[in-house]
């Protein structure tokens, strides 16, 4: 049974101009110990898939429109708040996106990593001092037990990243949902949260969802990876096949386009135009308006999600005849 | 050849108050700090370093959006860092500048041929028929529709307003652009329109660039020399080549092999063990004595702790400010 399984599952959000839907019909499972990375550009989705995992998104304005969300077998769609609760921490837990809005600015940071472990656990009071400080150290914040007593404010970006790591990993979750955990980060210090979040896969046999729109984070620490553009799947394979053998035209773009440290090219390979917003997809294929392939067929009907490989899928119509050698 | 622009010894402090209510206190924080430079007619100079080094700084220096502290700055030969306002007006006409964030850098109710035609009305020109097919002619060469015109910021996305800001940076035919950021709040594909954009621009109008980015692949695609800075200092600066493909410096080292991987097959988890350089920039408010860098440092000597590195230039061309290459 894989640790999480998510299948056909759409979002909709109630709007002033009408129901849009941010994630349209997406499946896909995780295994224990399992990195899977989640890519695609800004609004394709992917925060909102974190977070109605999460059972974090207010209902209203938030739908769960269909599609089911199974973690250890248990069915989270339908799940109570309080069970979800009991979830939410030991079970699955999650890096924010802005470090900023998860940390309270009027609680030191020593208590609320204290007030995360007691939400799940009983300890006494030194135990549970001694658990904080150990997480901090863990997330490499240096001096520890001195630095319970600070603010959010008086750390730097890297070291509030660090803190949130420590408040999603203290209590030991099978599931870590990192939303672009570095984006904000200078290079530098990328490297150190990605090296730790490996590191802590390794240790706790965590599985981890890492969200994030820089194809090298992906090629650091995904095992598999799922591209999404405009609410839907559009790729998935195994990380080493998704950078050899794209099979989507948006997914080679994503590759093509970023310049490389060790290739020299006179122009980049851009893709013309940008995301449509959800209230105007267009019929047919969505990535057709930006396709160098595109072609009347395409935009007869959304292209299904095809199997090609063994764990390689995509929804282009034209892969047959693209990848034909 | 000379140098179009050059810093000389320029510094920028910042009066910065710290402490409590009672030991409260005022401390120079030294933003950029006695840096020299030169950039070419024609060429792109790259400018990298983690955020808080100063690189905004030194771009808006070099163009007089704010004053320096001590040192000079020549355009074309001439010292501009003593001219009054009437004599930089028509001074700034040959540098603008390009922000990162294309939200908050143009006024939400003006509509874009406002926004791009303003400079010229600052500069004197007339609002007539002439300054109008200027802004439409832009509009094509940035590649936005005429039809641009009479909308407003808001109306368009990210990438496009990057065009805006490009279009309103060049109407007054600038020499020389900093281009802060301009592609960092942007998504990978739209980046890599905008970098090509600005390629295709520096070739049409041979502009001179400060490029400042916090990634090093696109710095790399788009410049002809990169300089990295620490802590308000420039640490190396030679051609793109010989800076990528054998840093002398060891920051320069190790912000290349903090890089992430273009293949998972180079995933740098265990050659970064190596280089890896640990905890965050040090404050500006207190730099390290010495070699600022020695707090990080894998390579640290006694000596760079007491005493700061003199620039040498081991290889012609290739400048770099450390006691390994003394
Ligand atoms: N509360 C909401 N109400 C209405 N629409 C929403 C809401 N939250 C998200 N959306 C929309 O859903 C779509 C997907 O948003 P999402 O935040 O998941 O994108 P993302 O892939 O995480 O992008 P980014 O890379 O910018 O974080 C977007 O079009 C967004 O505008
Ligand atoms: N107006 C100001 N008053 C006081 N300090 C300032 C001011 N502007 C910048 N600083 C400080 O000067 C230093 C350099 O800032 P600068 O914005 O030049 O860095 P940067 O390299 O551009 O960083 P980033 O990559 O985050 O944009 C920082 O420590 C910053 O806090
Ligand atoms: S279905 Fe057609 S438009 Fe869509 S990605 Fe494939 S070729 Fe392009
Ligand atoms: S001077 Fe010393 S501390 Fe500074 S970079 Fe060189 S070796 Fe490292
Ligand atoms: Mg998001
Ligand atoms: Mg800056």
């Amino acid at each position: 049974m894989p640790l999480l399984d998510v299948q056909n599952l759409t979002t909709a959000f109630q709007t002033q101009r009408g129901e849009i839907t941010a994630v349209e019909d997406i499946s896909f499972s995780l295994e224990p110990g399992e990195i899977l990375g989640i890519v695609g550009e800004s609004g394709s989705g992917k925060s909102v898939t974190a977070l109605t995992i999460m059972g974090l998104l207010p209902r209203p304005p938030a739908r769960i429109a269909g599609g089911s969300i199974r973690f250890e077998g248990t069915e989270l769609t339908t799940l109570s708040q309080s069970r979800m609760q009991g979830i939410r921490g030991p079970g699955i837990a999650m890096v924010f996106q802005e470090p900023m809005t998860s940390l309270n600015p009027v609680f030191s940071i020593g208590d609320q990593l204290m007030e995360t472990i007691r939400a799940h656990e009983r300890l006494p009071p030194k135990a549970l001092f001694a658990r904080a400080v150990e997480m901090l150290d863990r997330v490499g914040i240096p001096s520890a037990s001195t630095r319970m007593k600070d603010y959010p404010h008086q750390l730097s970006g890297g070291q509030r990243q660090r803190v949130m790591l420590a408040m999603a990993l203290v209590c030991r979750p099978r599931l870590l949902i990192a939303d672009e955990p570095t984006t904000a980060l200078d290079v530098t210090i990328q490297a150190q949260i990605l090296d730790l979040i490996l590191d802590l896969r390794d240790e706790f046999g965590m599985a981890v969802m890492i969200i994030t729109h820089n194809m090298g984070v992906v090629a650091e620490t995904a095992d598999r990876v799922m591209v999404m553009y405009a609410g839907r799947v559009v790729e998935e394979a195994p990380v080493t096949t998704l950078f050899d053998r794209p099979l989507h035209p948006y997914t080679r773009g994503l590759l093509e386009c970023v310049p490389s440290l060790t290739e020299e090219m006179d122009r980049l390979v851009a893709i013309p135009g940008t995301l449509p917003e959800p209230a105007r997809r267009p019929q047919g294929c969505r990535f057709a308006p930006r396709c160098r392939y595109a072609e009347p067929a395409c935009r007869a009907g959304l292209p299904p999600l095809e199997s090609y490989d063994p764990g390689h899928s995509a929804a282009c119509i034209r892969v047959p005849e693209l990848t034909r050698p | 050849m000379k140098p179009l622009i050059e810093a000389i010894t320029v510094s920028k402090h910042y009066e910065v108050q710290t402490g409590g209510f009672l030991r409260r206190q005022s401390l120079a924080l030294r933003a950029v700090d006695g840096v020299d430079l030169a950039i070419m007619p024609g060429e792109t100079l790259g400018l990298v370093g983690e955020s808080g080094c100063g690189k905004s700084t030194l771009g808006r220096l070099l163009i007089r959006l704010i004053p320096t502290t001590s040192g000079n700055i020549l355009f074309d030969n001439a010292d501009i860092t003593q001219l009054n306002q009437k004599e930089m007006r028509s001074v700034r006409r040959g540098m603008q500048i390009v922000f990162q964030d294309p939200y908050g850098a143009l006024n939400p109710r003006m509509t874009v041929e406002d926004i791009i035609m303003e400079p010229l009305l600052i500069h004197g020109a007339r609002a007539d028929a002439a300054a109008r097919k200027q802004v439409a002619d832009l509009l094509g060469v940035v590649g936005l529709p005429a039809r641009a015109r009479e909308r407003f910021p808001h109306e368009f996305s990210g990438g496009q307003r990057q065009r805006i800001g490009i279009a309103r940076a060049l109407v007054l035919k600038p020499r020389f652009v900093v281009c802060d950021e301009p592609v960092s709040a942007l998504d990978v594909s739209v980046q890599a329109q905008i970098v090509n954009l600005l390629g295709d621009l520096q070739q049409e109008f041979g502009l001179t660039y400060l490029f400042i980015a916090h990634d090093l692949g696109v710095v790399k695609h788009i410049s002809t020399r990169v300089a990295v800075m620490y802590l308000g200092k420039i640490v190396e600066i030679a051609e793109k080549r010989a800076l990528y493909e054998a840093p002398l410096h060891p920051y320069t080292q190790a912000l290349i092999a903090a890089v992430p991987a273009s293949h998972p097959s180079q995933r740098s988890r265990g050659r970064r063990e190596r280089q890896r350089i640990a905890g965050d920039i040090p404050s500006a408010l207190h730099p390290p004595s010495g070699c600022r860098f020695h707090t990080r440092c894998p390579f640290v000597m006694p000596v760079c702790r007491e005493q700061a590195p003199a620039t040498t230039e081991p290889r012609p061309g290739h400048h770099v400010a450390c006691h390994l290459n003394g």
